[in-house]
């Protein structure tokens, strides 16, 4: 099992976005953090999709790393 | 004789009263020689020289003596012997009744009477008690309303009271033919013959018991049945059983009453229920079918419709919500009703319309092009119409009642219909701010997860910063991350403006502080500022114009710093971005193009249905940036709106017109067969039939709507069946009228004869948008066909 997904959302459409809400929807894996990545900031609405946090590319590095920590730590 | 005479006198002595006396009356003298019994009866002294005549007769009982002398005189007038009966009185208040019988007798050729007088009184008051009794009977009887029936062991009838034969039509020797079983009790209530052996009352006698309270059907001569309460009471002679003595009491009023009671009760039960169910409910639609139901019911009307109003802007079409008694379908293929003459006075809230036979009201018929009820109308003959209205005064429906029978609705029903309706009408203004609420409620959710969401980007990656500041052993690092954390709180700070901004707009307290001010230096201003932020891009003013304009000065530069910093983001690669404004007619247009990879089509499409609409105060901003969507808000509170050019691989441009005070009063040249204004020229084209319309420029709400109303003017005058709509000098956006026009021009133009309607696309983007928007919503059969090229266009409607 993971301790965290990272996962680079390209296009909204919905196999794009759809994805986050499965996993969150599979009650051996909600309980993994989804941290999602993508340009579509304003079109993916952490609510609707089921993230845990949306990063909008690009993005700092630090930022990523620092964002994965405070995740993992949790 | 003289013997047994003695005997009994011997005996009355003993006893001291006698109830036989005798005496001889000498009528010429008028003295009578009474013997001691007869003294002692009327209370005189015995006297053997005689008594007068007058002191027996003092005796006689007021009420008597007339009748008695007038008798004895009228008999002693012929000789004749006679008979009397009369009452002495005794004391002031006994009598005693005798019989005195005499003969005459002469002696000495003088007339006298010898007679004997008898006291009656003990049998004479058995007599009267019988007598009186016997009328008390009669009495009793003749003025019963219950029918008595005596009937005997056989099962006939031996006696009945005048009620009976008033309320079963026989006479008593008609009654007697047969057993009376079968004259008036011959059928069960269900129409079965009924068995004289099964009746209950028949058999009453022979098994000995008493009925009481018997609830039944009989019936009259006439074959007509009436309900009964009966009682049958078996009567027995030295244990023998002889008859039986029915009573019979007519309860059809008291059914009558206790069916309206009940319907009172029924009608009670369901306004209470309905009251109370219509203020507890919320949802419309389920008012609306309640109401329905529950006023066809309580009407008995063969079916109930409640339409609710829904009024355009012509003020006509009432929209069908609820039906109880038909079928949906039964009423659909009619569409709405319309404003004719039977109908208008309830939409209008004039008030109830109650007609025994609509179809002979004079308002019946009115209407073209049915002149009544359309085919397959469900027939109505009563009708019962009642306008709802809301406590504003409102009209805001109608609830209408049909019967196929004439005269079916009363005054009461009228009132009940009336109380529902204003029960209804509070409920429907509960509901619909209950609906309004929930809408605006909803609306806010959206918002807030919007607004969350937008803000905890941001956040998140100031946060993340702040650790790295704090942990970071690499002092050279710090203002970097310093500066790009404020880079976060400065979009987070922007966001948050946004966000009030866009709170504000919903709210409608977005405030405008109007100032007048040169538009070249607001254009300056905000190139200046944003390319300072933006070195990656080269921003050129190309054009520009000194126009003094009356505005927000900070709402617009609001608009066009938001138009170039998205020409910006959306150009990563571009470099360059070019700025223009231009007067165009009374407009100033200014536009952004950029050079970056443009916006898809598809994408355009959902800008474009986002802000088509005329209400555009809901959270269309979605996804889309809130600043496109308060750039659209500030442009249209100046009567202004926006549109984009874009080609994809080339780059976008964004416009938008303001528009400035009118110079002048606009040339207006007007036809039989032809208009012409600043923004559209009409002419009727005789030789092809053909109305051939030319629009000019920008247009907004205002124009269309002018110049659609003057072609369908022209095509009505003119009788004509094709439009040619040449678009092609159109600019800029027409969006907000795109809905008035499909929904209500198109229906019309059709009403006017319109068939065919060539559109040449304008080559503005979103003027072609707001062309497909008008036809996409289009109502009614008008085809319409789009062309870029006019020679087309006529080609396609010659051969129409």
């Amino acid at each position: 099992m993971p301790d965290l997904i990272l996962l680079d959302v390209i296009h909204v459409t919905p196999e794009g976005t759809d994805l986050c809400r499965k996993l969150k929807a599979l009650d051996s894996i909600k309980h993994i953090p989804v941290i999602v990545l993508s340009t579509h900031n304003k079109a993916i609405q952490t609510k609707k999709i089921c993230a845990d946090e949306v990063i909008p590319k690009p993005f700092d590095i630090d930022i990523l790393l620092q964002v994965v920590e405070n995740h993992l730590a949790a | 004789m003289d013997s047994r005479l003695n005997r009994i006198r011997q005996l009355e002595d003993e006893h001291g009263f006698g109830l036989v006396g005798t005496y001889l009356l000498d009528y010429q003298k008028k003295i009578v020689y009474a013997d001691k019994t007869l003294s002692a009866m009327y209370g005189l002294p015995f006297d053997e020289a005689g008594i007068p005549l007058a002191d027996f007769l003092k005796n006689i009982d007021e009420e008597d003596l007339q009748r008695a002398n007038q008798l004895r005189e009228a008999q002693i007038n012929k000789s004749e012997p006679y008979q009397i009966e009369y009452r002495i009185r005794i004391s002031s208040k006994d009598t005693k009744w005798v019989l005195a019988r005499a003969k005459a007798k002469m002696m000495d050729g003088d007339l006298f009477y010898e007679g004997i007088v008898v006291d009656v009184t003990s049998g004479k008051e058995a007599d009267i008690a019988l007598q009186n009794q016997n009328k008390l009977i009669k009495t009793i009887t003749d003025n019963a309303t219950s029918a008595l029936f005596l009937m005997n062991d056989k099962g006939y009838c031996t006696f009945m009271n005048p009620a009976a034969e008033t309320m079963f039509g026989y006479t008593l020797t008609e009654i007697k033919s047969k057993p009376l079983h079968y004259l008036i009790h011959h059928h069960y209530p269900d129409g079965r013959e009924y068995p004289m052996e099964e009746c209950p009352l028949d058999r009453a006698l022979p098994q000995n018991f008493e009925m009481r309270a018997h609830e039944d059907l009989f019936f009259r001569k006439d074959g007509t049945s009436l309900p009964v309460l009966c009682a049958a009471s078996p009567i027995f002679e030295n244990g023998i059983p002889v008859a039986t003595v029915i009573e019979v009491r007519d309860i059809s009023e008291q059914k009558k009453a206790n069916m309206l009671l009940q319907t009172h009760a029924e009608r009670l039960e369901i306004l209470n229920s309905i009251g109370l169910s219509i203020s507890e409910s919320l949802d419309l639609q389920e008012i609306l079918q309640k109401v329905t139901d529950a006023v066809t019911k309580l009407t008995g009307a063969n079916f109930g419709a409640f339409f609710y109003n829904t009024i355009n802007a012509s003020g006509e079409a009432f929209l069908l919500y609820t039906l109880s008694g038909a079928p949906r379908e039964a009423f659909e293929k009619f569409g709405t009703p319309r404003n004719t003459a039977v109908f208008h006075p309830t939409f209008a809230g004039d008030g109830v319309v109650r007609v025994a036979d609509i179809t002979k009201d004079p308002r019946y018929g009115k209407n073209a092009p049915n002149n009544g009820m359309p085919k397959g109308h469900l027939p109505v003959v009563s009708y019962l119409a009642v306008p709802v209205i809301s406590k504003s005064g409102k009209v805001i429906g109608g609830l209408f009642l049909g019967h196929k029978d004439a005269d079916v609705f009363t005054a009461e029903h009228e009132n009940l219909v009336l109380g529902l309706a204003s029960q209804a009408a509070i409920a429907l203004d509960n509901a619909k701010l209950y609906e309004e609420v929930k809408e605006l409620s909803l609306k806010k959710d959206e918002f807030l997860s919007i607004a969350s969401h937008e803000l905890k980007t941001p956040l998140t990656s100031i946060k993340a910063f702040n650790q790295l500041m704090q942990r970071t052993k690499d002092s050279t690092k710090l203002p970097d991350f310093v500066q790009k954390s404020a880079e976060h709180i400065c979009r987070l700070e922007k966001l948050i403006n946004d966000l009030l901004d866009v709170s504000k707009i919903n709210a409608g307290k977005m405030q405008y502080s109007m100032e007048q001010f040169n538009f070249r230096q607001i254009i300056t201003d905000c190139v200046e500022s944003v390319q300072h932020l933006a070195p990656s891009h080269k921003i050129s003013v190309e054009n520009v114009v000194d126009v003094l304009y009356t505005g927000d000065r900070l709402r617009l530069e609001q608009v066009l710093n938001n138009f170039l910093t998205n020409a910006i983001k959306y150009s990563p690669g571009g470099e360059r971005v070019l700025v223009n404004s231009t007067l165009q007619g009374d407009n100033l247009i200014v536009s952004v193009q950029d050079f970056g990879i443009g916006i898809p089509q598809d994408h355009l499409d959902k800008l474009f249905d986002r802000y088509y609409r005329v209400d555009n105060t809901s959270m269309r901003f979605e996804g889309l940036g809130l600043g496109l969507f308060i750039s659209s808000e500030i442009l249209k509170r100046h009567g202004g709106d926006f549109w984009i050019e874009s080609e994809q691989g080339k780059g976008s441009t964004f416009f938008f017109r303001l528009p400035l005070e009118r110079q002048g009063e606009a040339e207006v040249t007007e036809t039989e067969i032809s208009y012409k204004d600043s923004s559209i020229t009409i002419l009727y084209n005789q030789q092809d039939d053909r109305i051939e319309v030319d629009w000019k420029g920008f247009q907004n709400f205002s124009s269309v709507q002018n110049g659609c109303m003057k072609m369908l003017e022209i095509l009505k005058k003119n009788k004509c069946y094709k439009v040619i709509n040449d678009n092609r000098n159109v600019q800029g956006t027409w969006s907000e009228a795109a809905e008035w026009v499909g929904r209500e021009w198109f229906p019309m133009m059709e009403e006017a004869g319109l068939r065919y309607f060539a559109w040449i696309f304008s080559p503005s983007t979103f003027s072609q948008l707001s062309a497909k928007k008008s036809v996409d919503i289009k109502e009614g059969r008008v085809i319409t066909e789009f062309f870029t090229d006019i020679s087309l266009a006529e080609k396609w409607l010659d051969g129409k």
